[in-house]
């Protein structure tokens, strides 16, 4: 203690390359990357809402509030999606407790279908629907000869149902892995503590999962409101947000660009309180607890087990009635909607003919964009994880602010700014590329940010201490332990730009049209046979990679989603 | 072989001062413990010598050579860590291998090194498994070879041997010690195990709250303490306060009052500084006193017995004094048909030799 302290003194390149390393780099690079390509798009977007002509900054918004024809889309919006939500909630929290902890038959084919739903474009299941509901729908057709009049599926009543069906996955897989989280000690302990069967459920149980159902809900309350593909295909002269956004900005004779900024701001603001609401909640709620012996399961029994496998059939077989639609009706000959029982593959002769550089296009653009995406990812969660910049937490809620942003907002900010030199993007793939990679960062760096908490920074420094640089250290050693998450995360990005629609269909320029692009217009134009045969084309594509992961990951595949 | 100097070193993370300035020398191929409770600074010491952490302030030689502004990677120190740190993607080859695949070193040679490593860790036949396959002690010999198939300038272990069972840990740091004789590398080992640090270590400090509070041999350790803390720290040890009475510089003793009038006397090479004082008395220190004949008053305390713990070769009891204080008694040989039973009345006594005494009033009561 009495000694003088003698300051450390370090030679000037050691000292450079500690204040300013590789990492320093990566998190700048990472600050830039956002701020270019995500906050000034988003700003842009805002500056055009206030434009007017008077000069009154806030006459988009009053505009907005005060017509019908404008305000109505947010109601339509709100009164569609929250019953939605409501709905999806319903299904999958029930879902998720019944497959995770009864030995329904056949549980791990339930869980891949369901996860294949989640990942299937919801605008194909809605068109789907269309096929089946729809003006010449065979199930309306069906039933006409017994003069049975069908509800039509078209407006809000068709959409929310559509919305329920194609988002309970997201609530489903959310509260499924919180209560494969459980010990089995909990229930346990609660049963010992002398409370019945029903009263655990909801005293010990049902709480546990509450932050889990929440944060489900949100996600799929977010994913809902920003969807556009969806109400396009079945809500008709119904108008919500995004649909509204869109119609507005590509409409050349009356469209308003100030006001489709403005309700894009809306839209944002909506999906923000939406995620801001659930990092509050997940940061605010979460219980870390070590499970030793998960929930032990139970054999479905007497009444209640025959309801609770009539209640999984059913969704499931909703869930998948879409699918199998559109694969009978991607093989039937026909003109227009009118399908018809004569089977060949002559709409797959006509896709690959007319076509078949749509399906190249979204290949080689998905592929470009996962690649870039993990690359990103790898090195940002690096940073979010070992970091040791302030700045970290910044960036944490930075990367996962694209999860809030719609396609269709995302595109109208970068048609603003990529749309004049010099950075003249619009009319190129590279604009395509660009909002792929920013709008599925957020997806890839969750993978790699889980993989990377489970593994020990002490291996790291163990590599260190053996002599090799902290640099080669992460490639030698956490790299290869990234493998997992580095496939999961590429994979899902890659799914899920492959089904992205709703800003492609604002950023696509003619040649580099994609798969998404040719159904959505191909439904539009009443073009059924072509619109499923390419739909089939796309399903096989994103199934086949994820039935591979689920191959080669197992359980831990789940964790990517 | 190499000497390791630290010089005041001190560390802070942010108002908290974990290394108050902490001085030590190791010298060539000594075996050097670092002891003491959690939070006592030891690992952080540890840590800076590997580089993982930067003091604030002070030096760390190797062989008189200053290796602050070194970064980690190239310190050539072999730790061995807690929790293992295996590289879970490698076998067992690989693991060892590692770090002299970044070293120049020939296929062969890195072959030959790694199996010469493995032998003496005996771990042979076992190159190709992964660690997954391997139990705790394996997983732990792995890591203490690949740590010193490199031939580093020191070895450095941060309570390798926690994660293990009782058993296989005493086992293993008898294996730790043999194989470092046998190489004669420095090393030093960081534990909060005051029983492992006595049966490994050429020489242990003691630290405290960021400070080093005694160096010495294990048994210097034991039987000289510098402080109440090591009296209590290493080893476990009964405490009395007591006032002085009086001191004979010829003979070097002192006589205290414990309370009660009672008297105990012990030695004392100094004169005196202050009147209180506490007496610390291992519990092996005292032994029962032949109830036929208690008429001592010196180094003497009646009391009965509260709780008895049988351990076969030893029995450990706690006597509640007459004045309420609990006293441990470990008695090493013991008389098996007469065990003490509880409840018993006894009297304690000590030889004055082996009382040990510090200034100031006794820790914690």
């Amino acid at each position: 203690m009495a000694a003088k302290a003698v300051p450390i003194s370090r030679p000037k390149s050691a000292r450079l390359w500690q204040n300013f390393g590789f990492w320093n780099f990566v998190t700048i690079g990472a600050f830039a990357l956002l701020a270019f390509f995500l906050i000034y798009p988003l700003l842009a977007v805002f500056g055009q809402s206030l434009t007017s002509k008077t000069g009154d900054l806030m006459e988009g918004y009053r505009k907005f509030f005060s017509q019908p024809y404008y305000s109505n889309s947010l109601l339509n919006s709100l009164l569609v999606s929250i019953p939605a939500t409501f709905a999806s909630m319903l299904i999958g929290v029930p879902l998720a407790y019944i497959v995770t902890r009864y030995s329904i038959p056949n549980r791990s084919l339930i869980r891949a279908a369901i996860v294949l739903t989640l990942i299937s474009p919801p605008f194909i299941g809605a068109y789907a629907w269309v096929v089946m509901l729809g003006r010449a729908g065979l199930v309306n057709k069906f039933l006409e000869n017994f003069g049975v009049q069908v509800p039509s599926i078209y407006g809000p009543i068709g959409l929310g149902f559509v919305f329920t069906i194609t988002h309970y996955p997201f609530v489903f897989l959310i509260v499924s892995s919180a209560i494969r989280s459980i010990d089995q000690s909990i229930e346990d302990a609660a049963r010992n503590l002398g409370s019945g069967e029903i009263k655990t459920l909801l005293t010990v149980i049902f709480p546990i999962l509450l932050p889990s159902i929440t944060a489900g809900v949100l996600l799929s309350f977010m994913t809902i409101v920003a969807d556009f593909g969806t109400p396009m295909i079945i809500g008709e002269r119904f108008r919500v947000l995004p649909t509204h956004i869109y119609s507005e900005f590509v409409n050349e004779m009356g469209g308003n660009a100030t006001m489709a900024s403005a309700m894009s701001v809306i839209l944002i603001a909506i999906c923000l309180i939406a995620l801001a609401l659930q990092r509050y909640l997940a940061f605010k709620t979460s219980y870390h607890a070590q499970t030793v012996r998960p929930l032990e399961t139970r054999k479905p029994q007497g009444w209640s087990g025959a309801l609770m496998i009539g209640f999984t059939y059913l969704v499931l077989f909703v869930s998948l009635l879409p699918m199998i639609v559109i694969f009978f009706s991607s093989f039937s000959i026909g003109r227009g909607s009118i399908l018809t029982t004569n089977f060949g593959w002559d709409n797959y002769e006509r896709v690959l003919y007319n076509i078949s550089e749509a399906i190249m296009n979204s290949f080689w653009l998905a592929t470009m964009s996962a690649l870039i995406d993990i690359v990103l990812a790898v090195l940002i969660a690096y940073v979010l994880v070992r970091g040791k910049t302030r700045l970290r937490g910044v960036l944490d809620s930075l990367v996962a602010l694209p999860n809030a942003i719609p396609g269709t907002v995302i595109a109208v900010g970068f048609i603003i700014v990529f749309n004049q030199p010099p950075f003249l993007l619009t009319g190129t793939w590279i604009i395509l590329v660009v909002s792929y990679v920013v709008r599925r960062l957020p997806y890839a760096v969750r993978a790699c940010v889980a993989m990377l908490q489970q593994i020990d920074s002490t291996i790291e420094e163990a590599s260190v201490n053996l002599g090799v640089p902290p640099l080669r250290t992460f490639l030698r050693v956490v790299m290869p332990l990234m493998i997992p998450a580095i496939i999961g995360g590429g994979i899902m990005t890659w799914v899920t730009t492959i089904s992205e629609l709703s800003s492609t269909i604002l950023l696509y320029y003619g040649p580099f049209a994609t798969m998404t692009v040719k159904i959505f217009s191909n439904v539009i134009t009443n073009e059924f046979g072509t619109a499923s045969a390419l739909a089939v084309i796309l399903t096989i594509s994103t199934f086949v990679p994820l039935v591979l992961m689920y191959r080669f990951l197992g359980e831990r595949a789940e964790q990517a989603l | 072989m190499t000497q390791v100097k630290i010089e005041n070193v001190q560390k802070r993370y942010g108002n908290v001062a974990v290394l108050k300035g902490v001085n030590l020398v190791i010298e060539p191929g000594e075996f050097f413990t670092l002891l003491g409770p959690s939070g006592c600074g030891k690992t952080t010491l540890l840590r800076t010598i590997a580089g993982f952490l930067t003091q604030d302030a002070g030096t760390i030689s190797f062989d008189g050579e200053c290796i602050d502004p070194m970064p980690a990677h190239k310190r050539n120190t072999g730790m061995v860590f807690q929790n293992y740190a295996i590289f879970p993607h490698l076998n067992v080859f690989d693991n060892v291998a590692y770090g002299l695949r970044n070293r120049k070193f020939s296929r062969q040679e890195i072959a030959d090194k790694v199996a010469n490593v493995l032998k003496l860790v005996r771990l042979e036949g076992l190159e190709k498994r992964m660690p997954r396959e391997l139990s705790g002690g394996q997983q732990q010999r792995v890591v203490l070879a690949r740590a010193m198939v490199i031939e580093p300038r020191v070895l450095l272990m941060d309570e390798p041997l926690s994660n293990l069972d009782a058993k296989l840990r005493v086992a293993m740091r008898g294996d730790i010690r043999a194989m470092q004789r046998k190489v004669g590398i420095t090393t030093i080992y960081v534990t909060h195990d005051q029983e492992e640090a006595l049966a490994i270590s050429d020489r242990i400090a003691v630290m405290d709250a960021g400070q080093v509070q005694q160096i010495g041999k294990p048994a210097e350790v034991y039987v000289k303490p510098a402080n109440q803390f090591v009296a209590d720290f290493v080893g476990s040890t009964n405490l009395l306060d007591a006032k002085l009475v009086k001191h004979d510089a010829t003979a070097k003793r002192a006589m205290f009052d414990v309370g009660n009038g009672i008297q105990w006397q012990a030695i004392m090479l100094d004169a005196p500084s202050a009147q209180q004082y506490s007496l610390a008395i291992r519990p092996e220190s005292l032994t029962f006193a032949n109830s036929n004949a208690h008429n001592e008053t010196l180094n003497c305390l009646a009391g009965q017995i509260a709780d008895a713990s049988y351990g076969g070769a030893m029995i450990r009891y706690q006597i509640r004094l007459d004045s309420g204080r609990i006293m441990l008694v470990q008695d090493h040989n013991p008389d098996q048909i007469a065990l003490k039973q509880i409840g018993e009345r006894v009297q304690l006594v000590c030889d004055p030799t082996r009382v040990l005494v510090f200034e100031g009033g006794a820790r914690g009561g």
